[in-house]
C-alpha cells in the first residue's frame, strides 16, 4: 500500500466533511428551484470557482498528463485554443448576448423556439449518444489512477469502480444538487493546494535542467516545437488549432455545464466577466497538468503507460499526508463531476428521449410518479453502461482525443446549427438537420479503425456542418418557402 | 530550441502564478459570498416558515 494511515484519515475526513457540509445547508433550501435562485445570485467569485470544481476531475489530469508525457513541451500549445475562445467569447458576447437576450436557458430550448421540436429531439439523441460514450470512460480511467497511489492491485479495478460509484450515489443522495456550491468550494479548496504541491514538489525532486534534457534528449525537436517537421505536417499545427479553436467555442456555448454559468448570470456584463477570468483559470488546468506529465516522463522514464505516469510519479514523489490530501481532494472533485453528469446525461435520457416516445406514442401527458420512475430507471441503465463499456472498450490514441471526439458527435452541428440559427435569417430546420448529420460522420469514423487523422476529422466535422446548414436550408426554402406569417413570427 | 524552451518556462511560470494569484482570492472573495448567500437563504427559510405558522394559526 502506497497510502499510510494518516493518508486514509486525511481522504475518509475530506469526503466526510464535504457530504456534512453539504447536508447541513441542505434544510435551507426547499427544492431545485432554491437550487436554481441561489444559482443565479450566486457572485461572481463562487460562480468562478464553482465552475472551475465541475470541470476538474481525476480524469483532467490524466489526459492533460498523457500529452505532456508523450509529446513533451509540445504539448503545452494544447492550454492556448480555450483561452483565446474564452477571451474571444467573453469579449464580444458572440452567439452568448444574443441567447441571454432572448432567455434561453439551455440550447435545446433554442432549437425548439427556432427549428420545432423534432430538431430538438435529434438533438437529444446525438447529445446522449455523445454524452454518454464521453462519460463512459471516466469509472475505468479513475479507478485506475486510484489503484496506482493507493497501491491495490489491478486485477481490483471493478470493485474499485464499483465502491466510487457507490459513494458517489451516496453523496448525491446526502448532499444532493442543492448543495453543490457548498461542497464546491471546500473541494475548490483542497485542489488548488493539491496543484500548487505538485507543481512545487515536482520541480523540486526532478529539477528544471534535469526535466529540460530528457525532453530533449528523447524527443528531440518533436519534443519542443508542437510545429514540427511543420506547421502543416505537425501534430499540432495548423489544422489541430483550428480544429481546437472551433471546438472550445462551441463547447463553451453548448456545454451545459460551463453555458449554465453564462445563462443564469445577473445580466450579459457578469456573464461576460466570469468568461473572461475563466479564460486564465482553464489555461492553468491544462499547462500545469500537461507539465506535470512532462515531469513524470522526466521521472519515471520514456518506457512506461503514458496514460498512468502521472499517478506512479505522484506515488513516488508525494510525502505522506499531502498524498492523502491530494487524493481525498481529486476524489471529492471527481464525485461532484460524476454528480452532475450522471444526473445531466439521465435526465437527458429521460426526458428528451424516453418521456418524448411515450408521450408520442400515448398521446398523453406523462404522470410525475411515472417520470421519476423513468429517470431512476435510466440512472441504473446509465450506471450499468459505464461500468461495462470501461471494462470493455479499449482506448486507442490519446484518451483527450477520445473525448474530443465524442463531444464532436453533437457539437459542431450545435455551433453551425445556434450561430446560423442567430445571425443567418434564412436558416431553417433542414438546415439544422443536415448540419447536425453531416457534423456527426467525422467523428465516427474516429472510431473506425484506420481513420484519417483526427484533427482533419475535427475541423472537417464543422466544415461538413456548415455545408449542411447551408445546403438544407436553401434547400428548403426553395421547395418549402416561407409563408408570411412565418416571416413575421 | 533555446527560445521555445525559454517561452515554454514563461509559460508555465505565468500559469502557476495567475492560478496562485486567482485561487487565493476566488477562495477568500468567494467565502464571503458564500456567507453572504447562506444567511440569506437562512432568512428566507425562516421568514417562509413564519408565514406557513401565521397560516396554520
Amino acid at each position: 500500500m502506497n497510502l499510510c494511515l494518516l493518508d486514509w484519515v486525511i481522504v475518509c475526513l475530506s469526503i466526510i466533511v464535504a457530504m456534512i457540509a453539504g447536508s447541513a445547508v441542505k434544510k435551507f433550501i426547499g427544492g431545485i428551484s432554491d437550487y436554481l435562485v441561489a444559482n443565479r445570485s450566486m457572485g461572481f467569485h463562487l460562480g468562478l470557482l464553482s465552475l472551475m470544481c465541475t470541470e476538474i476531475g481525476m480524469i483532467t489530469y490524466m489526459y492533460f498528463a498523457e500529452l505532456g508525457y508523450n509529446a513533451g513541451f509540445s504539448a503545452l500549445i494544447i492550454g492556448l485554443p480555450p483561452f483565446i475562445a474564452f477571451i474571444f467569447l467573453g469579449k464580444t458576447g458572440f452567439i452568448l448576448k444574443p441567447l441571454l437576450d432572448m432567455k434561453i436557458m439551455t440550447l435545446p430550448e433554442f432549437f425548439s423556439r427556432k427549428f420545432g421540436r423534432g430538431v430538438r429531439f435529434y438533438v437529444g439523441i446525438l447529445m446522449a449518444v455523445g454524452g454518454v460514450l464521453n462519460f463512459g470512460v471516466f469509472p475505468g480511467i479513475e479507478a485506475r489512477f486510484i489503484n496506482i497511489i493507493t497501491g491495490i492491485p489491478e486485477k481490483h479495478i471493478l470493485l474499485t469502480m464499483v465502491i466510487l460509484l457507490s459513494i458517489v450515489l451516496i453523496y448525491t443522495f446526502i448532499g444532493g444538487m442543492v448543495s453543490v456550491i457548498i461542497t464546491n468550494y471546500i473541494q475548490y479548496t483542497f485542489l488548488s493546494i493539491g496543484m500548487i504541491l505538485i507543481t512545487s514538489f515536482g520541480i523540486f525532486q526532478i529539477g528544471i535542467p534535469n526535466i529540460v534534457d530528457s525532453v530533449k534528449l528523447s524527443l528531440g525537436e518533436g519534443g519542443m516545437n508542437p510545429f514540427f517537421p511543420n506547421i502543416i505536417k505537425g501534430e499540432f499545427g495548423l489544422g489541430f488549432i483550428v480544429w481546437q479553436l472551433l471546438l472550445w467555442t462551441a463547447m463553451l456555448t453548448s456545454w451545459q455545464v460551463v453555458a449554465i454559468r453564462i445563462f443564469s448570470a445577473k445580466d450579459s456584463a457578469t456573464g461576460k466577466k466570469i468568461f473572461t477570468w475563466s479564460s486564465l483559470m482553464f489555461l492553468s488546468r491544462a499547462i500545469l497538468p500537461i507539465f506535470w506529465g512532462i515531469m513524470a516522463f522526466s521521472y519515471i522514464g520514456g518506457n512506461k503507460d503514458p496514460l498512468t505516469s502521472l499517478p506512479v510519479m505522484l506515488a513516488k514523489i508525494t510525502p505522506h499526508g499531502i498524498l492523502g490530501i491530494l487524493l481525498g481532494a481529486l476524489l471529492a472533485a471527481s464525485m461532484s463531476t460524476y454528480a452532475s453528469y450522471l444526473l445531466s446525461w439521465s435526465s437527458v435520457i429521460s426526458q428528451d428521449l424516453v418521456g418524448t416516445i411515450i408521450k408520442f406514442i400515448t398521446k398523453k401527458e406523462i404522470s410525475s410518479k411515472t417520470q421519476i420512475f423513468i429517470s431512476r430507471m435510466c440512472l441504473v441503465a446509465l450506471v450499468l453502461f459505464i461500468i461495462w463499456w470501461s471494462l470493455f472498450h479499449e482506448l486507442q490514441g490519446y484518451l483527450y482525443f477520445y473525448l474530443n471526439m465524442t463531444v464532436m458527435i453533437f457539437v459542431p452541428g450545435t455551433l453551425i446549427g445556434v450561430g446560423l440559427g442567430i445571425y443567418w435569417k434564412k436558416a431553417r430546420s433542414w438546415g439544422a438537420y443536415s448540419a447536425f448529420t453531416l457534423g456527426a460522420i467525422p467523428p465516427l469514423l474516429y472510431f473506425l479503425p484506420n481513420s484519417p487523422p483526427t484533427s482533419m476529422l475535427g475541423w472537417g466535422s464543422f466544415v461538413l456542418a456548415f455545408i449542411g446548414m447551408v445546403g438544407g436550408s436553401v434547400l428548403q426554402n426553395i421547395l418549402q418557402p416561407k409563408t408570411q406569417e412565418q416571416k413575421v413570427s | 530550441m533555446k527560445v521555445l524552451t525559454i517561452l515554454w518556462f514563461a509559460l508555465i511560470l505565468f500559469s502557476f502564478i495567475t492560478f496562485c494569484y486567482l485561487s487565493v482570492k476566488i477562495i477568500v472573495k468567494g467565502f464571503r459570498e458564500l456567507k453572504e448567500m447562506l444567511l440569506n437563504l437562512k432568512e428566507k427559510t425562516i421568514a417562509l416558515q413564519k408565514e406557513e405558522n401565521l397560516k396554520e394559526k
